[in-house]
């Protein structure tokens, strides 16, 4: 047995690890970390269809660009206005602005996906500090933190041109700010991500913010002044209101963050220091409340909390109460000649099949149905006001049909995105692909057309029955559209399929090159009706729309059909990147 | 008679690289045959071509005596797959799911009811009613796509790694469904990295290792030609029983430029 305890002899250049961590190891693990994201950023592109991605990044990046360009600079323009013009008094309305932007940004602008679960670096000897600073820095560059830090030093440019004086106070307490605001949308992440670990809670909020969204439309459409017209006199009662709660609010704000920030500034510039420190001072404890609150829960993670529900469920059921290997002779009977009829209301077992799944997968997934019912609802809300404007006159129809089809029509551009590892069964089943589009199709012909009545009846609810000839010529432009989007979105769905992960609402359900063509085809059919309007009524001949209309709709539909005949064709070349995209964990 | 699975010169390139090369296999109706190789042998890339998630780059496939380019959906009719991927749809339940397939497959919507309860039955799954897919452990989405597999009574059953995952209650739930399908004239064609269940389960194996078909026969084919290969002291064969992983290692052999673990990597442990 000594053999057993006696060390063996070490090679040279092999020996032992020292147990005590060095500087320069824990700087290797985090240029190893930040090696790990460029590589992982990098090789999205080096997919099959990464060009085509890289080509709609650079045609989105203007429009996000200019997203960040206006509050930077309007922060900028805003702060120098108040330092020079002793308006210092009103920074607080500006720190709570940008404070807004950030979370604005937060909610609508998801953060960078990470390809892989950063909790993975677990395994290797990380530190809690060490575990921690990699937490902070992975996603640090969300376009929230880009777009709001590029505001607030925008700010502290503009102060400090203005006051020189302040330069150095506004730059202390504009970088608090920073870290503050930093910390408190990290925290509030990690702990949502917490409570939301199950996917009823997930659903539930899903629920509720969709819903909220529709009832904040609600509100900005009936108290917004701007949508008020001949409703001044509204206006006039709602504002003493606002007032109100605005003056109950401003106490309680000026201790809160942007509140500390602003009013620290405002002490200093009028040479009160020891308000200005105190503020500061406010900052600096929220700072670190925030900060700890944060830490604790990635201390929790640290230690191995896992949240999965897979884990949960991977322990014995309790309802088991069968012995599992249980020799049912039942399953010795093969009827496999027990097929079904081949038709059923006219479509054949797998279309029927295939639509009777689409139905459920609608019913369980709510961003699907917010789509259908959001644009309903803002129908309801605009039809009337626009009516009463009388600005749109017999288009309200035609513009609230056009305006619909943005929700339902984006869904054929990736319509194998939900079946996620689903989409294997499809080449291993005696199934044909233009079946299974075919279904995917019906129901999203079916929504349209559901949709249609639906407006239809709102609109002759709040307004009147559109005239005979919109009414056919709308109908005729929708079919159009309907047919175009659904061609396109069929190659589009073979060709850049996109794994659609209903747990994550952050996570991009179809590509970028994809969301351009959608809008691109929707603005196009769009652009295509208005000229024809625009012709027919030029020429004093509306009923015109009509057959132009239904001969698109015509040319659409033999499109449509050709597209759907190749499909299996187009699948059967891409079938390894559609199962390579979709089976990904 | 005519083979359940036949192969002629099977081979799969990706871009220069050959994973599959020229592989000719015959598998007989009837048989439980264990397809092996090392970690990238060429094993899931050739149970993919079989099942039609991917197409040779040359050579043919029969299933059944059927050409599987020519009539892919009539070949599909008679196989079942556990695929690596499980082929699952995370949304529905486990019955919707076994319905939708049952439908898919072109069952009469009794019978597809029926096999999915007796299924589910089977399977212990027949309490979780209510529970999506993609809240279900590993083990139990791998029976979900067992049943999912055999609701249509194929003929050849092609599981990729289907005890991966599976705890030992559902595996033996597993192997007793499938000896009872071999038993009633099944074919299944099965990979796995566990030499026991193979070795336990299979009639007949293959090996692939580097794209090549290296060995192909029964159990005791293999054994006997390992131990011709490698005779005793004495100069005549062994007659040592080997079992399947010491036949495996002696035809695969250890990967190109393995040293012995003795002579490397000392500072382990």
């Amino acid at each position: 047995m000594a053999g057993l305890t006696q060390t063996p002899p070490q090679p040279p250049g092999l020996t032992p690890a020292p147990y005590a961590w060095t500087a320069a190891q824990g700087r290797a693990q985090f240029a190893a970390l930040a090696k790990l994201r460029w590589h992982l950023f990098r090789n999205a592109f080096r997919r099959k269809g990464g060009a085509g991605e890289v080509v709609a990044r650079i045609i989105f990046f203007p429009i996000i660009a200019a997203f960040a360009f206006g509050p930077t600079i309007g922060a900028g323009v805003g702060a120098y206005f108040l330092a020079s013009n002793d308006r210092l008094i009103l920074f607080p309305l500006l720190t709570w602005l940008i404070f807004a932007l950030w979370l604005l940004v937060l909610l609508n602008i998801s953060p960078p996906n990470l390809s892989f679960d950063i909790n993975t670096i677990l395994r290797f000897p990380l530190s809690f500090p060490r575990y921690l600073t990699a937490r902070i820095f992975f996603g640090l560059l969300s376009a929230s933190t880009v777009i709001g830090t590029l505001a607030l030093i925008s700010a502290d440019i503009g102060i400090s041109i203005a006051r020189p004086s302040l330069a150095l106070w506004a730059t202390i307490l504009l970088a608090t700010f920073a870290l503050s605001n930093i910390f408190f949308t990290r925290m509030a992440l990690v702990w949502v991500e917490r409570w939301l670990s199950t996917r009823r809670a997930r659903e539930i909020l899903t629920a509720f913010i969709l819903f909220a969204s529709l009832g904040f439309q609600y509100i900005n459409i009936n108290y917004n002044p701007g949508f008020q017209h001949r409703r001044h006199h509204h206006t006039s009662t709602y504002l003493p209101v606002l007032q109100n709660i605005f003056h109950h609010i401003k106490p309680i704000a000026a201790f809160l963050p942007p509140g500390l920030a602003a009013s620290s500034i405002v002490s200093f510039s009028q040479g009160h220091l020891l308000t200005a420190m105190a503020s500061l001072l406010g900052l600096v404890a929220f700072t670190s409340l925030f900060f700890g609150v944060y830490a604790w829960r990635m201390h929790r993670e640290f230690l191995g909390e896992n949240l999965s529900e897979t884990t949960q469920t991977n322990q014995p059921s309790a309802r088991r109460t069968k012995p599992a290997a249980s020799p049912r002779p039942a399953l010795t009977s093969n009827t496999a000649h027990a097929t079904a009829p081949s038709q059923t209301f006219g479509l054949n077992n797998t279309v029927a099949a295939c639509l009777q799944k689409e139905f459920i997968y609608l019913r369980r997934n709510l961003n699907q149905l917010y789509g259908f019912i959001a644009p309903l609802f803002m129908v309801f809300l605009f039809a009337s006001r626009i009516s009463a404007n009388g600005s749109f006159g017999e288009l309200v129809f035609p513009v609230a049909i056009a305006y619909s089809t943005l929700g339902i029509s984006t869904l054929s551009y990736n319509a194998l995105g939900m079946d996620t590892g689903g989409v294997q069964f499809y080449f291993l089943s005696p199934t044909r692909l233009r079946d299974v589009f075919l279904a995917k199709n019906l129901m999203t012909f079916l929504l349209t057309f559901g949709e249609l009545v639906l407006i239809l009846g709102v609109i002759v609810a709040v307004t009147h029955f559109p005239s005979t000839v919109v009414l056919l010529a709308t109908i005729a432009w929708l079919l159009f559209a309907t047919f175009l989007n659904a061609a396109v979105g069929n190659l589009r769905s073979i060709i850049a399929p996109r794994k659609v992960d209903l747990m994550k609402a952050s996570r991009k359900q179809i590509s970028q090159l994809s969301a351009l063509l959608a809008l691109g085809m929707i603005v196009a059919s769009a652009a295509i009706g208005a000229a024809v309007l625009f012709l027919c009524n030029y020429l004093n001949r509306p009923w015109l729309m009509i057959p132009i209309f239904a001969a698109l709709a015509i040319i659409a539909f033999i499109v449509y059909l050709q597209v759907l005949s190749r499909l299996d064709a187009l699948a059967f070349t891409h079938r390894e990147t559609l199962t390579e995209e979709l089976c990904k964990a | 008679m005519i083979p359940a699975v036949a192969t002629t010169n099977l081979t799969r390139r990706f871009g220069e690289f050959t994973a599959v090369q020229d592989v000719n296999l015959t598998v007989a109706p009837g048989q439980f045959f264990g397809f092996l190789g090392p970690n990238g042998a060429g094993k899931s890339t050739t149970i993919k071509m079989l099942t039609g998630l991917l197409a040779p780059t040359s050579g043919s496939i029969q299933i059944l005596g059927l050409d599987a380019a020519a009539n892919p959906i009539e070949v599909k009719r008679q196989i079942g797959v556990v695929p690596e991927g499980l082929a699952l749809f995370g949304r529905l339940t486990a019955a919707e799911y076994l319905r939708f397939v049952g439908r898919m497959y072109g069952l009469d919507t009794p019978t597809t009811a029926a096999r999915t309860e007796e299924l589910l039955d089977f399977m212990n799954l027949a309490n979780e009613t209510k529970k999506l897919i993609t809240d279900f452990s590993h083990g139990m989405q791998k029976k979900l796509a067992l049943a999912a597999a055999v609701i249509h009574g194929p003929k050849i059953l092609f599981l990729d790694e289907p005890f991966e995952g599976v705890d030992a209650v559902a595996s033996g739930t597993l192997k007793n469904m499938l000896q009872g399908m071999i038993a009633r004239g099944a074919t299944i064609f099965l990979t796995s990295h566990v030499m026991e269940i193979v070795e336990r389960l299979c009639s007949h194996v293959a090996i692939i290792d580097r794209g090549h078909l290296i060995a192909n026969g029964s159990l005791e084919e293999l054994r006997a030609g390992v131990q011709a290969r490698n005779p005793d002291s004495n100069g005549s064969a062994s007659t040592q029983t080997l079992t399947l992983e010491q036949i495996f290692l002696s035809i695969v052999g250890n990967e190109p430029g393995a040293h012995q673990p003795e002579q490397e990597l000392s500072w382990l442990g």
